[in-house]
């Protein structure tokens, strides 16, 4: 079963003279393990493909499908659940919470799923180690780089285990090597643990992660290529040698 | 979400110092006022209270010693004793009387009382003592501080120099203080010759002995000791009652303004974080719960602070204001929490409609 399958979906900004239609019939199918980059220039509707797909925008046509679910049916009330246990999400601008620490900027998922506090803590801990930020689990959000801070928020969007990852521009506020760790993770999450990445992104080094490259322009998904995945993910460095 | 609450609201200590301050000033408001209404209708009449009388007898249309005047002949006395259920008599000698030192002018209730039996004595003593003899007079502490006076001192009321033998407390009923003297002196520094202010009847059977007397004297007014006590004490019910709930509501609304305006500008400020607990699957119950929370934690620390305050003011106020008896019982305390917390539920109401107002797809403008 394909982890998000998106059909026919249109989605159009006010109305009359003022309508603008983002996004115009876009179809996409994320198979288990999938890395799909959506490439475009700026306002050609990969982000809100991205927020539709995340359940944050309700298309104004077409259906969107996460675990076999069609969330466009879902209700305001009922969208959060599908978010909390079947979507991760790591931003550009990181979004982390200020007040919080690393450590408990991850657990916060697993708390909004009623996982009593120290346990959440014990969860968040061993992925912090895992991304290498385990140094820093009591560090405060502004104490952490960019890239520590980057790692922090992937882990907050796997805590729950997610099928899916959505990602937006997450390598845009980082340098080459921080950049290069964050795509290794994305390969990391889809070789290894089997989940969906769609990454949304200008960066075209990622091309070299992605299984698959689709061009939004206008609204419209005008290509889809292959990519670098297969020649450049070191997941896969020891069965090439 | 507790922790994050809290931690939301320790991000930034001066509008959380602002938030708890809010509160504390309007329960320290709230107490306070509360406080000194309790006070005075507890204290107000306690002499009165204390005195032996099941029973108040006064003269037809007198009901308290502060609106009435009530003048009986003393022979009275006997005859009230042969009324059915009466098993005591005592005459009540005691009116509102001027006196001035140094410029200044003041009340006193001026009560008889016999040192030798105890009769109508006063109330706990603090200093001195109420064994009297004539010439001799027994204030009250808040009369004491008002107006200068301290054992030795002779206190000049209706032409006599009376000696001040000792300082009793409780004697304090905000518009005066009472003051003791021996029956021969208050006779004479209130005219009385024959007459007596009021009887005291103690009985086993109020109620009917009350019927009984009024029934055979229609011409007194017999009161319960509890109506006599109410009487009196309608002076503070009456008049400050509605003022008190007026100095209660706008405590109440300040309090509630500050913390919903310290919480308002925390959500507002934090908007794109609650974007983001939305995004990442928060539900608007969760964010609202997060919201309450902080309020209630304001509220609720608020609460602490202004108990506490309240409570320093009091003590150094009843030092140097005379009529500043304040009470506060566990029950007006549990009252006021409750309105510290419906304080943080109301606060807590506008930042969470703003709440369910946040778009969780702004987290993915950068």
């Amino acid at each position: 079963m394909d982890a998000l399958r998106v059909h026919n979906v249109s989605k159009t900004f006010g109305s009359g003279h003022t309508a603008v239609n983002a996004l115009a019939k876009v179809s996409l199918n994320v198979a288990k393990g999938d890395i799909v980059l959506v490439m475009g220039p700026s306002g050609s509707g990969k982000t809100t493909l991205l927020t539709i797909a995340g359940g944050l925008l309700k298309p104004s046509s077409g259906t969107v499908v996460i675990g076999g679910q069609d969330i466009t049916k879902l209700t305001e009330h009922q969208l959060p659940a599908i978010r909390l246990q079947s979507l991760g999400f790591v931003f550009q601008s990181f979004n982390l919470l200020a007040a919080l620490t690393a450590e408990q900027n991850v657990a916060l998922p697993l708390l909004m799923r009623g996982v009593p506090n120290l346990t959440a803590l014990k969860q968040a801990r061993p992925l912090l180690q895992r991304l290498g930020v385990g140094q820093r689990l009591t560090s405060l959000p502004y104490q952490l780089s960019g890239g520590e801070k980057q790692r922090v928020a992937i882990a907050r969007a796997l805590v729950n285990s997610p099928s899916l990852v959505l990602a937006d521009e997450p390598t845009a506020n980082l340098d080459s090597n921080n950049g290069h760790a964050v795509m290794q993770l994305f390969c990391e999450m889809a070789c290894q643990e089997g989940r969906s990445v769609i990454i949304v992104s200008h960066d075209s080094r990622i091309r070299d992660i992605a299984k698959r490259v689709i061009t939004i322009e206008d609204g419209r998904l005008v290509r889809e290529e292959t990519g670098g995945h297969d020649t450049h993910c070191q997941m896969h460095d020891a069965a090439r040698q | 979400m507790f922790f994050l609450a809290r931690k939301n609201l320790l991000a930034d200590r001066t509008r959380l110092a602002l938030s708890i301050g809010g509160v504390a000033f309007s329960v320290l408001l709230i107490l306070i006022v509360g406080g000194l209404y309790r006070g005075w209708q507890t204290k107000l009449t306690m002499y009165l209270d204390s005195l032996q009388a099941d029973l108040w007898v006064g003269q037809a249309g007198s009901a308290d010693t502060s609106h009435s005047m009530s003048f009986l002949p003393a022979t009275l006395k006997a005859d009230i004793q042969q009324v059915p259920g009466v098993s005591g008599v005592d005459a009540f000698m005691g009116r509102q009387i001027m006196v001035s030192n140094k410029g200044k002018e003041f009340r006193l209730f001026i009560v008889g009382f016999d040192p030798t039996s105890g009769r109508n004595s006063p109330a706990p003593m603090v200093k001195g003592t109420s064994a009297i003899i004539d010439g001799q007079i027994v204030i009250d502490k808040a009369f004491a501080q008002k107006a200068g006076y301290k054992l030795g001192d002779l206190v000049p009321i209706a032409g006599q120099q009376l000696s001040v033998a000792g300082i009793a407390t409780n004697g304090n009923s905000l518009i005066y203080q009472y003051a003791y003297v021996t029956e021969n002196d208050v006779k004479q520094i209130l005219q009385l010759g024959p007459l007596v202010n009021y009887f005291l009847v103690r009985t086993d059977n109020p109620a009917a002995t009350r019927a009984a007397i009024q029934q055979q004297y229609p011409d007194l007014n017999v009161m319960t000791k509890q109506e006599f006590s109410t009487n009196n004490k309608k002076v503070v019910t009456e008049v400050f009652l509605p003022i008190i709930g007026v100095l209660f509501a706008i405590a109440f609304i300040i309090g509630a303004a500050i913390v919903g305006l310290t919480i308002y500008t925390a959500t507002v400020e934090k908007s794109r974080e609650y974007g983001v607990l939305k995004a990442i699957g928060g539900s608007n119950r969760l964010l609202y719960r997060v919201v309450i929370e902080q309020s209630f934690i304001a509220g609720i620390a608020g609460f602490l602070v202004g108990l506490a305050l309240s409570y320093l003011v009091g003590l150094i106020a009843n030092r140097f204001v005379s009529g500043f008896i304040t009470a506060v019982s566990g029950r007006d305390m549990l009252s006021v929490f409750i309105l510290a917390l419906l304080m943080s539920i109301l606060a807590a109401w506008i930042p969470a409609r703003r709440l369910a107002a946040i778009d969780p797809a702004l987290v993915f403008k950068a």
